[in-house]
Formats: structure tokens, C-alpha cells, sequence
């Protein structure tokens, strides 16, 4: 499970053509995504979002590992969903957990995309373009590239105790964190002794020799990567005018699911019914 | 005379954590021209003797220092290994720890770019570089999904990438098959004999190596024992017999066996000579033919 979610986070380095767009871009395109669906209150602008970016996980050969990843986060989708129509005191319960589950869905598919295409040296290159220190971008893709590294050795040492007859899956939930300590101790050993032998090699390697570092490839935008900004931008821009006039939705937008229709009173026909087939 | 490459005297180090000195005293002189094998058990100081010849020792490590270390007679103790990454290629045990890029070519721009070399400079030294090591194949691979042999290949070839005359192995081929490690063992004898680049390799295994080296140092607890030609090591009281390749080994064992023990040895190590070392096993039995008398 754990190396499964990490897995989301994997580079893949085909060549879609979500692959050539700049990572400015993409940036820019993750911000503003994350902005509007975190402030949309309704429903039927976050589906239109998510209709929206269905056909660019296709673009990044994305969908597959998307829905996995949704697969996975599934009972914590229902749960959202199923705890904010029972607790919430508002009007419409139901809607604002399922608001909730598609934002969550939504920004799993936009962050998915982000990591499938930006490659860790992208990363590292795009945070130079933004004037950071070489190190800190240095160390930034470094770590990200050793996510499988660590993850696969996470495995290979979870087995190996496992094998020693150590009980990671049982008793409660003290137990199990206290059943971890095992694992973590080799894993953070493990992780010492690479980071040394990294710094050991990048040093001989000429490691910050000169102030005036080279790099054999860097970032350049084409002509897509400024209409890919512009685009953000001008989905940016439609949307600050929304919340600045507070001009209202039109109706068709405003939808929600009607009461009749609210988990709570559905768990109650369901309740009545159960109780009806007893008492029959 | 050939030039001189390292010299390091009276060279000791302490581990900040550690009770024990790991190297004490050492003494040691290679030439230029030499292809270098260091020899010596698991522990003995063989990485932390390598280290202190491209300054990870003492600048990286924290630790008690004694000594002088010279690199082409210039003294080199307050030199970080970074500066001494254009003298001094140094090639780790661990291939998938010493790698840091995502595609070999990357990995072997990386000292380039740390070095302010323009861009065109650094793909004609790619190019170079991967034309001599025989790796175009993989120049845009990622090293984590090519094998072992390779990923030293390309540590290698990032090690050369700053045109130093001197590269220092660490256990290199203790990760790889049999093959591969061959491979890697010509590639370097290349290395040496026609780009005349000084070479250090470190070994527990030495068999395969005697080809190609033409010095061997033996390490023990920290202390070199012994150093010079094949010969002069190999017949010394000093080496033990335990790690003598494997025919004189062979030779060895025979001599236990027969009551003779100690004329045996005395005797075959006099008579020892490395240049009719036999390789195959024809060889072998051309030799136990003219030892008749250990014939059974
Ligand atoms: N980073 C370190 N800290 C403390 N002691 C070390 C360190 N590295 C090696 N040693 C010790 O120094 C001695 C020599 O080790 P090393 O040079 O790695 O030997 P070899 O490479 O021949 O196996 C050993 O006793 C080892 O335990
Ligand atoms: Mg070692």
C-alpha cells in the first residue's frame, strides 16, 4: 500500500505531449487549478473541471495510474462524502461532501499530471529559472529521484523482517506504531549511509567548484508554453472577476442535490425498510 | 625514471568515532605509468588509504591526520576533493550511490557543468567519452535501468569527464558478474596503457586482475605490508597465502598435503615467477608435468 501511493508520485518518461510543455507552465497550471477548485462552492463548476481534465490525463497517458490511485483513496473519498452529509449542519449536507470528494479527486488528477511529466531534472531546472540556489534545487531533485530507490528498499527490508517473524499488520493501532520501529531503524540507516556516499561522490565529482556553474541542458519556452500561460492566466483572470463582482451563477450552475435525495434521508428510507421486513 | 605520481609518507588517520587507527604510517610511491592493485582483507583500510589520495581524507571526513600526501610533487592536504577533481577521477564501490542524474549523459556533464564548461564543450566530451568506454548505447538511459556493469561504466566515464591522468577504483567490480567485471578490467588495462592514465584499483579478489596490474601493495590491519612488482609481493613472506591467486594457491594446498610442507613452500615461493604464471588450465598441467615430483 504504501509503495502504491508512492508510486503516483513516479516520473514516467515517455513522450506525451503533455511531456513538452514547459514546467513553468505546468506550475502555473497547478496553481491556478488548485486556487479555483479549493474556492468553487459549487457542484457543477467542479465537474466541469474535472470534464475538463479527463482528456488531458488521456494527453499524459495519465488516466490508468489515476484511477488506481483512485481506487486506493476510495474509502476515504465515501468517507468524506458519507461524514459531511450526516454532520454538517447546512442545507445541503450531501452536496458539500460530494464537493469535497471531487476536489479531492480533481487535485489527485492535477498533481498526478504535474509529477508524470516533470521530470526531476525539470524540477531542479525550473526552480533555477525562479533565481533559487543550485544546491537547494540540487537536493530538491535528489530526493525526489530517490523515492523509488527508498521505497523499493522499504519493501525489501519490510520482508526481511517479516521473515524474522516480526508482526507488522496486527494488534491496535499502538501496537502497530510501536511494530514499525524495527522497519524505521534500518530504513533510516539505509538512507544515512547513501546520503554519505552520495555527498562523498558528488564532492570528488567537483561538487560547487565554481561560482559560474553550466548546464548541459536548460529550460526554453516555445510557443506553446506562452499560449499554455496565457490560458492559465486568462482562467485566472475569469475567475478573480467572479469573486470580485460576486456576480451570481447562473441557475444551471447552482445545482445541488435536492433534499429528498439527501444521504441522511435515503440511510432513513433504507432504516425504515430494514425495520419494516422485522416487524413484518 | 618515470614520473611520480603520489607519494604519500608516513600517512595516518583516525576516524573522529572510532578507537583504532584505520591506515598507520603508510608509506607509498606510484609512478605515472602505473596500473596499481591494492590488496587486502575487509576492514584492513584499503577505502580510507584510496580516500586520502583525492582529499576526502582529511578534508571530508573528521579525524586525526598524520603525514604528507604529494600528487605530481604538489603537496595536496589542504586541497578539498573537489578541487582535486581535475587530478584525480575517483570511482566508488556502490554504482547506484554514486550516481546523481537521471541519463548517463547527465550523469557524465555533471563535473563539466560544476566546472563552468560551455555547454558545446561539455556534449564533445560526451560524445568522447562515451565512444571510449563503449557506452553510446546507453548515453540516454537512465543509470537505474541499466545494469550493474554499465552503471560503473558510467561512474567511470563521470570520473574521466575532467581529463585527470589519475582514476582510483574502490572495489569496483565487487557489485558485478564475473564478465562484466572482466570487461571492466580491460577497459581500465586500455586506459592505462593508451591514454596513459595512472590507474588505482582496490580488490579483494585479485585473480583477475593479474593481467593487467603491474604493482601490487598488500594492506594489513591499517599497515602496508608490502608493496612492489607481482613478483616481489607475491613471493613475499609478507603476503599471506591466503590471498595468493588461485595456480599458486593450487600449488599451495598440494604442498600441505605432501609431508614436505615447509621445503614446499620455501621452495616454490624461490622458484615462483609470474611472468609463466599459468592462466589455463593446460598451462597448469604443462607446469605439474615439470614438477614431476609432485605428480600425484
Ligand atoms: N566512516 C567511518 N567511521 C569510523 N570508522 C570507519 C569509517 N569507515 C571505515 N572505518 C573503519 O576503518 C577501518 C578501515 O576501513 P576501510 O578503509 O573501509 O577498509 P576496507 O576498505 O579495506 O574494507 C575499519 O576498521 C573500519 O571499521
Ligand atoms: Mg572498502
Amino acid at each position: 500500500m504504501s509503495s502504491k501511493i508512492l508510486e503516483y508520485f513516479d516520473y514516467e518518461s515517455d513522450k506525451s505531449i503533455l511531456h513538452q510543455v514547459d514546467p513553468r507552465g505546468k506550475a502555473l497550471f497547478v496553481v491556478v487549478i488548485t486556487c479555483i477548485t479549493i474556492l468553487f462552492r459549487e457542484l457543477v463548476p467542479l465537474l466541469l473541471i474535472l470534464g475538463a481534465i479527463i482528456p488531458l490525463t488521456f494527453l499524459a497517458h495519465f488516466f490508468k495510474k489515476w484511477m488506481r490511485t483512485i481506487l486506493i483513496l476510495l474509502p476515504l473519498i465515501l468517507l468524506i462524502i458519507i461524514i459531511n452529509a450526516l454532520l454538517l449542519k447546512v442545507e445541503y449536507p450531501t452536496t458539500i461532501g460530494i464537493i469535497m470528494a471531487l476536489r479531492l479527486i480533481i487535485l489527485t488528477a492535477v498533481y498526478g499530471l504535474f509529477f508524470q511529466t516533470v521530470s526531476p531534472d525539470d524540477i531542479s531546472q525550473m526552480l533555477i529559472k525562479f533565481r533559487l540556489p543550485f544546491t537547494f534545487a540540487w537536493a530538491i531533485s535528489t530526493a525526489y529521484r530517490f523515492i523509488p530507490t527508498l521505497a523499493n528498499e522499504t519493501n525489501i527490508i519490510m520482508a526481511a523482517q517479516k521473515s524474522r517473524g516480526l508482526q507488522i499488520d496486527r494488534g491496535n493501532i499502538f501496537k502497530r506504531a510501536r511494530n514499525m520501529v524495527p522497519l524505521l531503524i534500518p530504513i533510516f540507516a539505509s538512507a544515512m549511509r547513501r546520503s554519505w556516499q552520495l555527498a562523498e561522490a558528488i564532492e570528488s565529482r567537483g561538487w560547487n567548484a565554481t561560482k559560474n556553474r553550466t548546464y548541459l541542458y536548460s529550460l526554453k519556452m516555445k510557443w506553446w508554453d506562452y499560449l499554455v500561460i496565457l490560458v492559465c492566466l486568462a482562467i485566472f483572470g475569469l475567475f478573480l472577476f467572479l469573486v470580485i463582482t460576486q456576480v451570481d451563477l447562473p441557475i444551471w450552475m447552482q445545482l445541488y442535490i435536492p433534499s429528498k435525495y439527501e444521504l441522511k434521508e435515503l440511510f432513513k428510507a433504507a432504516w425504515d425498510w430494514i425495520k419494516g421486513l422485522f416487524t413484518k | 625514471m618515470s614520473k611520480k605520481a603520489v607519494s604519500l609518507k608516513q600517512v595516518t588517520f583516525k576516524y573522529k568515532n572510532s578507537t583504532k587507527f584505520a591506515i598507520t604510517n603508510v608509506s607509498l610511491e606510484i609512478n605515472a605509468d602505473d596500473f596499481l592493485l591494492l590488496v587486502g582483507y575487509s576492514g584492513s583500510g584499503k577505502s580510507t588509504l584510496l580516500k586520502t589520495i583525492n582529499g576526502l581524507i582529511p578534508n571530508f571526513y573528521a579525524g586525526t591526520f598524520g603525514g604528507s600526501i604529494k600528487i605530481n610533487g604538489e603537496d595536496i592536504i589542504d586541497k578539498n576533493p573537489a578541487q582535486l577533481a581535475k587530478q584525480v577521477g575517483f570511482v566508488f564501490q556502490n554504482p547506484e550511490n554514486q550516481i546523481s542524474n537521471l541519463t548517463v549523459e547527465k550523469e557524465i556533464a555533471f563535473p563539466l557543468e560544476n566546472f563552468g564548461v560551455p555547454r558545446n564543450e561539455i556534449i564533445t566530451r560526451i560524445d568522447e567519452l562515451v565512444e571510449l568506454l563503449g557506452i553510446e548505447r546507453i548515453r540516454y538511459k537512465s543509470p537505474f535501468s541499466i545494469s550493474g556493469g554499465e552503471q560503473q561504466l558510467t561512474a567511470i566515464a563521470a570520473a574521466l569527464a575532467l581529463d585527470p591522468p589519475m582514476l582510483i577504483l574502490d572495489e569496483v567490480t565487487a557489485h558485478l558478474s564475473p564478465n562484466s567485471a572482466n570487461d571492466l578490467l580491460k577497459i581500465l588495462f586500455k586506459l592505462n596503457q593508451e591514454h596513459d592514465k595512472t590507474i588505482i584499483l582496490s580488490e579483494h579478489r585479485l585473480d583477475r586482475c593479474l593481467n593487467y596490474v603491474n604493482k601490487i601493495a598488500y594492506i594489513e590491519q591499517g599497515k602496508l605490508k608490502i608493496s612492489g612488482s607481482l613478483k616481489e609481493v607475491l613471493s613475499s613472506k609478507e603476503y599471506p597465502e591466503n590471498l595468493l591467486p588461485k595456480v599458486p594457491r593450487l600449488f599451495y594446498e598440494l604442498a600441505r598435503k605432501s609431508n614436505d610442507f615447509n621445503n614446499f613452500s620455501s621452495k616454490f615461493r624461490k622458484s615462483f615467477n609470474v611472468e609463466n604464471l599459468p592462466i589455463t588450465i593446460s598451462d597448469f598441467k604443462k607446469l605439474m608435468q615439470i614438477e614431476g615430483e609432485y605428480h600425484d
